[in-house]
């Protein structure tokens, strides 16, 4: 309860005007995790990612992302130049990559999925989380 | 004895044109075909870019194929826009726009200015005084008055047919998020 007595008018404004609250970024993409590059017994082929995407556990249910771009995000030491297409001179830097890739097809009936990247992920991403974007779309 | 014909000394590399080749012409690149699912008044999920997650009203298909969006800016703080379609999920909800005005805009160059209605405009820097004291005018946003015209002015009809739905300006209000246990393959747009 606000003590209403001796404040004047520039601070009884302050007080009525709630606290901004930042509003959280809204989640755009479907958590998913490297779980391997393809390979057989004794042959891997980098070139290929096996992903799991979150609640996805059949292969009906892996139409809906074919296509979709995948990231895979990762943080840097070196502060780098973000991408920046209109305001050229205020380069915003970051530490944050992404390397990203899209999903191919199906792998198997349990709802995992192969995917390329524009360069092969690093090995030490097996294991690691990645983002399914919601686009390309097609609904 | 004659002198026998010889053989040319240097024979082409090529042999005479066949006909066998085809030269094939490019078709010229049609516009994106709109997908069915979106139609006019149609509220659109925005998936990437500056304004993600905003639901916004589909107005129009713009000639180069890019969809023609509003916020309504008064709603949701998103102007008269063109967003690409394979970034965008359409929902099912509607709003009735059916005596909308967007003939005034186009994206299709003038060809004499080469310029459209969403051509960027960029205000030229003044720089005043001399030497030290040189200060540049900050760069002013490329908002012509005729944009902000046409914004006040298509919105007008958006929000009055947007107001006679409960719920729709809240509907708009609000952004689009995957939350736990949410799955859009799942889901129902």
């Amino acid at each position: 309860m606000v003590a209403l007595v001796g404040i004047d008018a520039t601070e009884m404004a302050d007080v009525k005007r709630a606290p901004k609250v930042a509003t959280k970024p809204p989640r755009l993409y479907v958590k998913g995790s490297f779980v391997t590059f393809r390979r057989s017994n004794a042959n891997q082929r980098n070139h290929c990612a096996i992903l799991q995407i979150e609640g996805v556990n059949s292969k009906e249910d892996v139409e809906f992302y074919l296509g979709k771009r995948v990231a895979y995000i990762y943080k840097a030491k070196r502060a780098r130049g973000k991408h920046s297409r209109i305001q050229k001179d205020n380069k915003q830097t970051s530490r944050f990559r992404v390397i990203w890739g899209k999903i191919q097809r199906a792998h198997g009936n349990n709802g995992l999925v192969r995917s390329a990247f524009r360069n092969n992920l690093p090995p030490r991403a097996l294991g690691g989380s990645v983002r399914i974007m919601l686009y390309p779309s097609r609904i | 004895m004659p002198k026998q014909q010889r053989a040319p000394k240097w024979y082409p590399t090529e042999g005479p044109a066949t006909g066998l080749t085809k030269t094939i012409e490019k078709k010229p690149q049609g516009v994106a075909k709109l997908r069915k699912s979106i139609t006019p008044g149609t509220v659109l999920i925005l998936l990437a870019g500056r304004f993600k997650g905003k639901r916004v009203v589909f107005l129009k298909q713009l000639e180069s194929g890019l969809l023609l969006v509003t916020g309504p800016f008064k709603i949701n703080g998103v102007p008269l826009r063109r967003v690409n379609q394979a970034y965008v999920i359409a929902t099912s909800t509607k709003v009735d726009i059916a005596g909308i005005d967007t003939t005034g805009i186009s994206d299709k160059p003038d060809e004499k200015t080469k310029r459209h209605f969403f051509s960027r405009v960029v205000a030229e820097q003044k720089e005043e005084g001399e030497g030290e004291f040189v200060s540049t005018e900050a760069k002013k946003s490329g908002l012509t008055e005729e944009r902000k015209a046409m914004q006040v002015k298509v919105d007008e009809s958006v929000i009055a047919a947007v107001e006679k739905t409960p719920m729709m300006k809240d509907y708009l209000k609000s952004r689009f998020s995957l939350e736990k246990g949410q799955f859009p393959h799942l889901m129902k747009f």
